[in-house]
């Protein structure tokens, strides 16, 4: 027995603008992905290998489009209970304060992670300069893999030598 | 006209390692800054939920139940102790640096303020609980506990961390990326508080 179809427009929530934009990318991608698996099952009977390939091209656009339609949808992901919250309240300015919060954070960590390695680096190529000793305080004291000494100073101050030709 | 091979550089920048890479920052610190990063935004996560829940919820719903209030003066006061930890940390760090014999004390000192912190904020648990705030009783509550109670782990954690550095210092057996690692992990430990005291106690 057929299910009967409604032609009445559901009621327009979050839930329905999400959970339809994910059916959108459902009808999309799936007959795709059907012809996708069609042509490998060609690719072993009278294609070569490399006319099996666009396959997986044709696949990688159209899940680029869907999630490009997604990203469009507008509604919010609702990928947490809290997200749900907004709106219901005074509380939009949270929502938005700690979503910059969380987006810049994790940037500003990384970035001075870099900055910091690189200044070390530079830092370590200065000193790899003949003559130049290597600093009392630097980092890397007491870290040799053969010493694991009960004091700084495994890599103790040395004036290089530059052998004389 | 003087010329200088690349080995020669390198056997000479680590003495007995002929050839070797030098290393420009100690694995453990590098790991544990890693590691930081995370538990940074692990933190970030749970202040941003406090933050979006207290700014959506009625007046009235949030408060703690029967009008208790979080202690804000004596976490105050756990608050300088961490902070003196802290600072008595650092002076360990330059004295392990020197080759001081005092950096084994100065260490011990800094590891038992910062039990006191813990321990501090436990007396303040149970004066809680003793009240009716649970983890059940409110909103507030909840968060209070899961947050506080997190960084609480994390001190403790980094209390062992800081205990082993300070065993290994007295044998002689203290390596310095050890001791980075501990020191840094407690510094995120430190660093943290203050945003989580403002955040959640007012």
């Amino acid at each position: 027995m057929r299910e009967s179809i409604s032609n009445e427009a559901p009621p327009q929530t979050l839930e329905h603008v999400w959970f339809g934009s994910a059916s959108l990318g459902t009808v999309l991608v799936l007959p795709r992905l059907q012809r996708g698996v069609d042509v490998l099952k060609a690719v072993g009977k009278n294609l070569t290998q490399s006319q099996g390939i666009p396959a997986f091209k044709a696949s990688r656009r159209i899940v680029s489009i869907t999630a490009s339609l997604l990203t469009a949808a507008p509604g919010s992901a609702l990928a947490c209970p809290v997200c749900a919250l907004v709106g219901t309240g005074n509380n939009t300015w949270a929502y938005q304060a700690m979503s910059a919060m969380l987006t810049l954070l994790p940037l500003a960590m990384v970035g001075a992670t870099v900055w910091w390695l690189t200044r070390l680096v530079a830092r370590a190529d200065t000193e790899r300069r003949p003559g130049v000793e290597v600093a009392s305080d630097s980092l890397v004291q007491g870290t040799s893999p053969t010493r694991r000494g009960s004091a700084p100073g495994g890599l103790v101050s040395v004036t290089r030598r530059a052998s004389a030709e | 006209m003087t010329v200088i091979p690349l080995t020669t550089v390198e056997q000479t920048v680590r003495v007995g390692r002929p050839g070797a890479r030098r290393e420009v920052v100690p694995s453990g610190l590098l790991g544990m800054v890693i590691f930081v990063g995370t538990e940074v935004m692990f933190f970030a996560g749970l202040i941003s939920a406090f933050t979006i829940s207290k700014a959506g919820a009625p007046r009235d719903a949030w408060n703690l139940p029967a009008g208790q209030v979080l202690p804000l003066a004596s976490t105050a006061v756990n608050t300088v102790a961490l902070f003196a930890s802290a600072a008595l940390l650092w002076v360990a760090g330059r004295q392990y640096r020197a080759r001081s014999p005092a950096a084994v004390q100065t260490l011990l000192a800094a590891t038992s303020l910062g039990a006191l912190f813990v321990m501090l904020q436990g007396r303040e648990w149970v004066g809680l609980i003793g009240h009716g705030v649970t983890l059940r009783s409110s909103a507030l509550g909840a968060f209070f506990y899961v947050i506080v109670g997190t960084h609480a782990l994390h001190a403790v954690a980094a209390l062992a961390g800081l205990g082993v550095a300070w065993w290994r210092l007295r044998a002689g057996r203290l390596s310095y990326g050890f001791f980075l690692g501990a020191q840094t992990f407690w510094y995120f430990v430190v660093l943290i508080w203050p945003v989580i005291y403002a955040r959640v106690y007012f």
